[in-house]
């Protein structure tokens, strides 16, 4: 599947309204082209894309870590 | 020569046929395995000529032997089973008429012993020519049509053949 | 991105001999069917596509799949061969995808050279393609060869969907192994994609890893108590240990209770329907014994058809058509006597006269008395015995007595004997109804056998349905097989508490993880940055979330799956007797799906024929190409050679009306269509399919291949022969 139908998929679990308070909506409409403020649906969308692309896991962390989390090294 | 006598000498008689036939009576023969297999058994080789005879008679044309042929023969008359075949052959040959047969049954009563063999060798040759005859037709058939001998009724269709013709 | 062969042709390829426009086949969606004999090029057709697609052809002699340079001389056309000193041969198809039309030829050339020991030099394979651009128009030649790689491993027949797509005789067995739950797991995961999921969730452990150790560090880097830290380190170490232990444990125990089960299964299959297969055994005895006696009967009556020429009773049949012959011997006999009764008047007619009496004369009675009484009636004078008057009373009454005879006539006997024996043959004309019943007889009894004959090949056929075979091997007894299946039985029980305890334990170290965790964090304080948490808690719970997708995609796809493999497996074994039952997919304890086959009163049903097992596969291969997310159709060519034959009639058809419907194109090379004995070549049910052909009903083609009878082995050439384009 793509990574956008694979994005959409991950997002149908229900740990996002229920412990991360996403309402349907927002989550309905997050994609890959803009920001969704929640780290959580940023830290999955990375690793969607990245792993998309065949980066090493490793650099996938480093992505997250320092992107979403401001953890340099 | 009297009755007794004239069927003895008639008896006694040993019919022939022609050589090259030998290898077909053989294969279809119950004497013999030559070339077994699919091809239905006769039965002992004087039926296999009593039936030959049957054809060639109802073809109607009896093709005698010439004397220099190079010919078979097998067990004298006397000793063919069933006898009354035998007899029915006689029969069939003393019916046909003089001119065929080349002398009429009232000649016989004034011939003399010789005559009568002479007679007698007449009766064989009408045989042999009508076997003769038989022999050929099936030769003919087991060269052209030898997918016939695969059904069991070979023999009575082709003597229906010829005798519905 | 959907690819369609538009055409195969061939040249000096095999029987194919001349050049590709004599040995063309076009191609559209749906349904392509070449229906051929054994030996009349359906599976040399085959290698034409092996070639292409794999630069390989099936060696019918090795019967394994060989290299085309190592083959070339056997692949070139013998005509071809016979004819030229160079021969080229080749393979060309033309494919479409959505925009551009490809032709990819691919051929060798061989050079005679009696020098060599094969006798001819072999080229190195040549490669064209040319591109055409539907749009534009335009066209180009590819040399970039890996462009061409692309355009035929990709764009043509993917690499990894050619074990689906390209399939030769049975090797439909082994797409879909529906013993092997592992196998079928993964032959999921290949067509819907589930391996990406695999990937991200190998990822997320590795991200998870890093998250915890970055925390840890942090942590102990602020910890207070640096000991106390340590210590709580260490615990998590062991527990981390332990867990990764039980992990392992847990594996295994799957991979046990796998093999178990399988095996269990196996047996159980076996010793399934054994009631129903010792019933339909028997029935074949029985059936074959009355065979037995009915061929020793015709047997019988047909070894004595010659007997009967003989055979005198009721009359032989060698005097068929002599009708009347013995009535003319009986008339020509009657004429003999006559003739020699007149000619024996003629020499000596006063012995007739003399044996006739004067009118008045004393008949034979009164002369018998005259000679008792010594005494003439006529003049009453008395004699005495024995004298003149005595012997002349005498003489005339012998003579009155005496009728002339032809005892004389010599051979009166010698006819008469004839006669007597012939005479019972004068009803000949009852011999042609004694033909004609011994040909009923023959005729009833060979019924007869033909009907035993299909009751033996149904009662085969039921037989089979319930797992029972021919060449059962007797020696595994029905107790070896209970014996092995409680084996099977106990194993799945032991594993399977094996792997509940080794599960609880890994719960229960979790447990103990995440109290250890909380220790950490207490001794790590305040001072540790939040956004370390935060980091190890999203990735925990990215880890979580993606583990859910893909169990829940999985358990969707389990649902289709069973909905649509039902849905076609109905429809493939539609007009059947046997009930081929209901599927059922459930995933297993350890990570597999199983397939179980139920009746309609819900029991398990196993041991299903071979033709029932292949159309599960099927059924089963549509249904996961038809469910695979964000799909539909098997947008490859679908190409067999040969894939039917533990089918039956309904199977065959039930595949030609459902196969269509996921995939976009099929090319089918079969011999269960061909009829000698038709003039087309074609069987009824091939007719049938050809007619819906012609009227739209069924989208493809139709071709017939023959090869004209030639004794000479060399001049054998395939004719193709279009039906349908």
């Amino acid at each position: 599947m793509t990574t956008t139908e694979l994005l959409k998929e991950v997002l149908k679990d229900k740990i996002f309204q229920e412990k991360y308070g996403i309402p349907q909506e927002e989550l309905e409409s997050i994609s890959f082209d803009a920001d969704s403020g929640y780290p959580v649906v940023e830290a999955i969308k990375t690793i969607i894309k990245l792993k998309d692309s065949s980066t090493p896991d490793v650099n996938v962390y480093k992505n997250i870590k320092q992107n979403i989390f401001n953890i340099s090294e | 020569m009297n009755s007794q006598e004239f069927r003895q000498e008639i008896d006694i008689k040993r019919p022939r046929y022609l050589t090259k036939y030998y290898t077909l009576m053989e294969t279809i023969s119950n004497k013999g395995t030559t070339g077994g297999g699919d091809y239905i058994k006769f039965g002992p080789f004087f039926q296999t000529y009593m039936y030959a005879f049957m054809i060639g008679y109802h073809l109607g044309e009896c093709n005698q032997i010439a004397g220099s042929s190079d010919t078979k023969d097998f067990a004298p008359l006397n000793h063919w089973k069933p006898s009354e075949m035998v007899d029915y052959i006689l029969m069939l040959i003393l019916s046909e008429s003089e001119d065929k047969l080349g002398f009429s049954w009232e000649d016989l009563e004034s011939m003399n012993d010789d005559e009568c063999k002479a007679a007698v060798s007449n009766i064989l040759r009408r045989i042999e020519g009508y076997a003769n005859t038989g022999l050929n037709y099936i030769q003919d058939k087991f060269n052209n049509e030898k997918d016939e001998f695969r059904s069991p009724q070979v023999f009575i269709n082709f003597l229906r053949e010829v005798s519905d013709k | 991105m959907a690819s369609v062969i538009k055409s195969i042709a061939f040249k000096n390829f095999y029987n194919f001999y001349g050049d590709y426009e004599n040995n063309m086949f076009t191609f559209s969606e749906g349904l392509n069917i070449i229906n051929a004999d054994n030996g009349m090029g359906k599976s040399k057709m085959y290698n034409g596509f092996l070639w292409i697609i794999k630069d390989m052809v099936y060696d019918s002699d090795l019967r394994e799949p060989d290299g085309v340079v190592h083959s070339a001389i056997k692949i070139a056309s013998e005509k071809a061969k016979n004819t030229d000193e160079v021969v080229d041969f080749g393979v060309r198809l033309v494919f479409e995808d959505d925009r551009k039309e490809y032709t990819i030829t691919k051929s060798i050339k061989l050079t005679k050279d009696y020098a060599s020991e094969i006798g001819w030099k072999v080229s190195l394979p040549r490669t064209d393609v040319l591109e055409l651009d539907l749009l534009t128009h335009n066209s180009a030649i590819v040399y970039d060869l890996a462009r061409q790689e692309e355009i035929i491993k990709v764009r043509l027949l993917s690499a990894t969907m050619q074990p689906y797509s390209l399939l030769q005789g049975e090797a439909i067995d082994n797409i879909v192994d529906l013993t092997d739950s592992s196998n079928l797991a993964s032959t999921v995961e290949a067509l819907t994609d589930l391996s990406e999921l695999k990937i991200i969730e190998k990822t997320c452990k590795t991200l998870y890893s890093g998250a915890d150790k970055d925390l840890s560090t942090k942590q102990k880097a602020c910890a207070q108590n640096k000991k106390g830290f340590d210590d709580a380190q260490a615990e998590k170490a062991n527990i981390l240990k332990q867990i990764k232990g039980s992990e392992e444990s847990i594996e295994l125990y799957k991979k046990e209770l796998q093999q178990a089960t399988e095996e269990a299964d196996k047996y159980k299959g076996i010793l399934a329907n054994t009631e129903k297969r010792v019933e339909y055994r028997e029935k074949l005895i029985a059936l074959r014994t009355q065979l037995g006696k009915k061929e020793k009967e015709l047997e019988s009556l047909l070894s004595s058809i010659n007997d009967n020429l003989f055979a005198k009773n009721p009359l032989p049949w060698l005097l068929y058509g002599t009708d009347g012959y013995v009535d003319a011997f009986i008339e020509k006999r009657a004429k003999y006597t006559e003739a020699m009764l007149a000619k024996k008047v003629l020499a000596n007619p006063e012995a007739l006269l003399a044996s006739i009496l004067p009118e008045g004369s004393p008949d034979d009675a009164s002369l018998s008395k005259m000679l008792e009484e010594c005494r003439c009636f006529v003049c009453n004078r008395p004699f005495t015995k024995d004298d003149e008057h005595y012997k002349h009373v005498e003489m005339l009454r012998n003579r009155s007595l005496k009728k002339p005879t032809n005892d004389d006539a010599k051979f009166k006997a010698f006819f008469g004997d004839i006669q007597k024996t012939v005479s019972p043959f004068m009803t000949v004309d009852t011999i042609f109804a004694s033909i004609a019943s011994s040909i009923k007889t023959q005729k009833a009894i060979e019924d007869e056998i033909k009907t035993i004959h299909d009751q033996i090949n149904t009662t085969l056929t039921e037989f089979k349905n319930y797992g029972g075979s021919e060449n059962e091997d007797s020696s595994i007894s029905d107790e070896n097989i209970l014996s092995a299946y409680d084996k099977a039985l106990n194993a799945i029980n032991l594993n399977q508490g094996y792997l509940t305890s080794a599960t609880n334990q890994v719960i229960k170290l979790k447990e103990d993880l995440k109290a250890c965790d909380k220790k950490l964090s207490e001794y790590g304080g305040a001072a540790v940055p939040q956004s370390y948490r935060n980091l190890k808690e999203i990735i925990e719970d990215a880890q979580l979330v993606f583990d859910r997708t893909k169990q829940r995609i999985y358990d969707e796809v389990i649902a289709t799956l069973e909905n649509k493999s039902n849905e076609f497996y109905q429809k493939l074994t539609a007009g059947n007797n046997v009930d081929g039952g209901k599927l059922s997919f459930s995933k297993t304890s350890y990570d597999s799906i199983q397939l179980k086959v139920y009746n309609e009163a819900g029991g398990e049903l196993t041991g299903a024929s071979e033709g029932f097992q292949r159309m599960k596969k099927i059924a089963v291969l549509m249904a996961i190409i038809s469910s695979k997310f964000g799909g539909g159709k098997f947008e490859y060519p679908f190409i067999a050679d040969a894939p039917f034959s533990a089918f039956g009639k309904n199977f065959i058809n039930n595949f030609f009306d459902t196969v269509p419907s996921v995939f976009k194109q099929c090319i089918i090379m079969i011999k269960d269509l061909y009829d000698v004995n038709s003039p087309q070549r074609i069987s009824e049910d091939g007719q049938e399919i050809l007619e819906r052909m012609k009227n739209g009903e069924i989208p493809g083609t139709f071709y017939v291949l023959t090869i004209p009878e030639v004794s000479d082995p060399v001049n054998m050439i395939t004719n193709i022969h279009s039906y349908k384009k």
